[in-house]
């Protein structure tokens, strides 16, 4: 059996930033291997701009931006496999693989980093009745079919969900020549970023409707129309506010998930609110060797940070290949109220004092609110925040000197400020 | 002249179709969609039930128990799964064990194997079983298909031994010739000597093309399904029903072959044949009334929902009789029809086919190969394949593991795959937790190349369903 140091599994943003930065570390041995025949991911049909704004200070492209990214894996010579698929993983980090040109071939690696990214909400996760008939597609799915086939999927066209893909191909499609007669998303305010609301939707007189849902979609062979309706605080349809609308396709932009079947085929432990492994402040996961980063460990609002995470990772996969486990004190993090997830959900409190990042999303919007941080003995640290979303990632940094007081569980809150 | 002409290939005209084809006669099998197996055949439970329920006398129940028995052999000359995973029917008050005791008498009386499981041992063998169990009656019997696998089979195989296979073609005229009926569709006639009408949902519709005052027969039924993620195969392994009421065998779960749960059907009555909607009180129903025999169902892990709809006999039993000479209605097929389907054939063969033809046995008769699956190939097999053609090494689905070539295969075999069900219902791509969010693309691209048509001509499933539009 072929060894490695490391295998990345994954070529898309976070496997790319990670394999660059453990060999800038000075690991040799890398090989990255990607399902697709090009590497890049999701980014090769991500056409619009907005990407690279805070990792390169310039915006770019998705494919661009993967381009900057490519350019130097290959100047650093790092090797790739492509149309390559994993088919096995195993716990002492063996990798079976596939792929037309190199066959089936199990390998192994002293470290593996997981990056394989994440994938698309289905009809069936949100149980929308009425008919299957053709014309419902994820957003990402139509996104594919546009601007890498060249092809559209229908002429008028309804998005459920106010995610960023769909916000995206809201314009997208307008431009294309379809005719995007609304967004609706369940939840009383928007899970897209503001500016792509602003340039996506606002700007083309695309109406958003709010705690408002599809509640059916009919027709014989393709999709005729869909009936949308309000919901209450409880976020049941109130029946009484149904009217149907024409259409002959429905985009559902209702988010991601992880793509963990891998990691579990592992044994890796994983966790209920993000879906991706659980790790330590160096992107390690429980289970030894395994690093994990990018929308494989939870999904990000930007892919900057999904690069600036992989670069962790890599950094992280390296120091344990040169020197093993670091030791010391273990603390975890907790999702406190109005927090749906923490990462890193552990910590380890090394002799050598480093500034802890940590990531987490608020349940609802927020105005005028703060962070908490505490633990059982009480509250460490409070930082303000004068607008908070679930659409963002938010981040921070935790001090040693802060940490080294602390006990047990570091549960982060938000509240909002009262006077 | 054809000796046969059958109407519909569902899993009753495929079943026919594939009996025909063991004899020297001359057949063809008209299907109205573009894939075979695509209506009633296409979203019901695959159950081969063991035949304890239907009422004695009936020919459900001469033929359910008949069609049991046969399908074992079946399955393994068709080369298709089957999955003989036993069924407990669990009873959870006094008076639904007082049931289980008359459902255990015609158990006995029709000589099929049974247990009776007290609580802790029903517990012990399905954890998940409700709380509330009192009693279960087991039947080891009991199996499971996938419906669309067995009849793609039988319709190949009847393809390699000279049976004619014609899609695409809904009959809209019969007209009564010197020694048989002209048969005329939208597109060609077919001449023959004798008709077997098995057009499931338009069974009487169809029946009155021939004889214009045959009476409706027929009304429907609805039943909703969840399919859930294949990561909770293990939860369940028998078929669970719960106690049958006089609505029929009530909510069940089930693992499929592929190793999904599934569970459901509800039952509502409906006024038109096609409408297989879901609806948001029929799969309320389904998820309510599955806690009368289950717990802890991952219901976050629900990837489809679909409904099926069953043509209703209003004599309660199977109609299969000879209307007009050499007009052979098979309809009413409703529930345990999949479970019947052999001994239905083995019926009309030898009450209706037979008495006419008397035809012989095919020699040299063709079995089909099973089609190449590369994930259950053994590694050699499979490094072998791979060296030969690279595409069975491209993965194009990742939920089921389907490679490229399988897809290529499904598409060039005999009643191959012409729309993106047809290829899911093949050979799986689109059936996972993605539901096709991945892959579809692929799939798209692959039919329109293997088919020589651009990707707007690719349909999702019937004639009408293109997906995409050139763009600009």
């Amino acid at each position: 059996m072929r060894n490695f140091e490391l295998i990345v599994i994954g070529g898309g943003s976070a496997g790319l930033a990670a394999a660059i930065e453990a060999r800038k570390q000075g690991i040799e041995d890398i090989l990255v291997l990607e399902k697709e025949s090009e590497l890049g991911g999701i980014l090769n049909q991500c056409i619009h701009n907005g990407f690279g704004l805070h990792s390169l200070k310039k915006e770019y492209s998705g494919p661009a931006y993967a381009q900057v990214y490519i350019d130097e894996f290959n100047q650093l010579q790092i090797p790739a496999y492509l149309n390559t698929t994993v088919i096995e993983l195993s716990a002492d980090r063996q990798v079976t693989f596939m792929s037309p040109e190199w066959g089936v071939e199990t390998i192994q690696a002293k470290a593996i980093i997981l990056a394989m990214g994440c994938r698309e909400r289905t009809r069936g996760a949100v149980s929308i009745p009425g008919n299957r008939c053709t014309g419902v597609w994820t957003a990402g799915t139509a996104q594919k079919y546009l601007n890498i086939e060249g092809y559209l999927v229908g002429k008028r066209i309804f998005i459920l969900g106010s995610g960023d893909i769909g916000l995206i191909m809201a314009r997208r499609l307008t431009l294309a020549g379809a005719e995007v007669v609304g967004v609706a998303e369940l939840m009383p305010y928007s899970n897209g970023l503001t500016r792509n609301l602003v340039q996506c939707l606002y700007d083309y007189d695309i109406p958003l409707y709010l705690s408002t849902t599809i509640t059916a979609i009919h027709g014989k062979e393709r999709v005729e129309r869909i009936t949308l309706t309000q919901v209450d605080e409880t976020r049941q349809p109130i029946p009484s506010t149904s009217r149907e609308i024409e259409v002959d396709t429905v985009l559902l932009s209702i988010g991601l998930i992880p793509e963990n079947t891998l990691s579990t085929q592992a044994g890796i432990e994983l966790d209920q609110r993000t879906k991706g492994a659980v790790v330590d402040q160096h992107y390690a996961t429980q289970h030894e060797g395994y690093f994990a980063c990018g929308n494989v460990l939870h999904v990000h609002d930007l892919v900057d940070y999904v690069s600036q995470e992989g670069q962790a990772a890599g950094r992280s996969a390296a120091d344990y290949i040169k020197n093993g486990n670091g030791k010391g004190r273990n603390l975890s993090t907790q999702a406190g109220d109005n927090v749906s997830y923490v990462v890193p959900q552990k910590l380890i409190l090394s002799a050598t004092p480093e500034l802890i990042q940590i990531k987490f999303r608020v349940k609802s919007v927020m105005k005028e609110a703060e962070v908490i941080l505490r633990d059982q003995q009480g509250i460490l640290q409070k930082i303000a925040k004068s607008h908070l979303a679930p659409a963002e990632m938010e981040m921070m940094y935790l001090s040693p000197k802060l940490l080294q007081q602390a006990q047990g569980s570091i549960i982060v809150e938000v509240r909002e400020k009262h006077e | 002249m054809k000796d046969i002409l059958i109407i519909g290939a569902g899993i009753v005209g495929s079943s026919i179709a594939y009996a025909c084809s063991k004899k020297n006669l001359d057949v063809v099998l008209l299907e109205k969609n573009v894939e075979a197996m695509d209506e009633v055949s296409s979203a019901n439970s695959g159950i081969v039930h063991a035949g304890y329920d239907p009422e004695e006398g009936t020919l459900k129940a001469k033929l359910n128990l008949r069609g049991s028995r046969l399908y074992p052999n079946l399955c393994h000359e068709l080369k298709v799964g089957y999955l003989n995973c036993g069924a407990f029917i669990v009873a959870t008050s006094d008076e639904e064990a007082e049931i289980l005791e008359t459902l255990r008498l015609k158990a006995v009386q029709r000589d099929i194997p049974y247990e009776i499981l007290t609580k802790e041992e029903a517990l012990q063998q399905e954890p998940n079983l409700t709380e509330q169990v009192i009693s279960v009656l087991s039947f080891p019997s009991t199996a499971v298909v996938t419906p669309w696998e067995v009849g793609h089979a039988m319709i190949e195989t009847a393809i390699l031994n000279q049976v004619e296979f014609v899609p695409d073609s809904e009959v809209l005229e019969v007209l009564k010739i010197e020694g048989g009926f002209r048969i005329i569709t939208a597109s060609d006639y077919f001449e023959a000597k004798m008709i077997i009408n098995a057009s499931g949902l338009c069974g009487d519709k169809v029946a009155r093309l021939n004889r214009s005052d045959y009476p409706n027969v027929l009304s429907y039924r609805r039943g909703a399904y969840d399919v859930f993620d294949r990561s909770f195969k293990g939860f369940i392994e028998h078929v669970i029903y719960p106690v049958p009421t006089v609505l029929g065998k009530g909510v069940l779960a089930l693992v499929t072959v592929e190793g999904n749960i599934m569970i459901g059907p509800n039952s509502e009555v409906i006024d038109t044949p096609y409408d297989t909607q879901t609806t948001a009180e029929g799969l309320a129903s389904v998820s309510q009334r599955i806690n009368k025999t289950m717990k802890n169902l991952p219901v976050g892990a629900i990837i489809r929902q679909f409904a099926g709809v069953r043509p209703v006999p209003i004599t309660k039993d199977f109609i299969i009789e000879e209307d007009t000479p050499d007009w052979i209605n098979v309809i009413g097929i409703e529930s345990p029809g999949l479970a019947s389907a052999p001994a239905i054939a083995e019926m009309v063969m030898n009450d209706f086919i037979q008495p006419k033809f008397q035809a012989n046995e095919r020699d040299d008769y063709r079995y089909r190969n099973a089609p190449i699956k590369i994930m259950e190939s053994d590694p050699l097999t499979r490094a072998a394949l791979i060296k030969e053609n690279p595409k069975y090494g491209k993965m194009v689905c990742l939920c089921e593991q389907v490679s490229e070539q399988e897809i290529i295969d499904c598409i060039h075999r005999p009643d191959g795959a012409r729309s993106v069900k047809g290829v899911k219902k093949r050979v799986r791509p689109g059936s996972g937790r993605c539901q096709g969010g991945f892959c579809e693309p692929e799939i798209v691209k692959i039919l329109a190349r293997e088919l020589k048509i651009d990707l707007s001509e690719v349909v999702y499933d019937t004639i009408n369903s293109t997906m995409l539009k050139r763009k600009g």
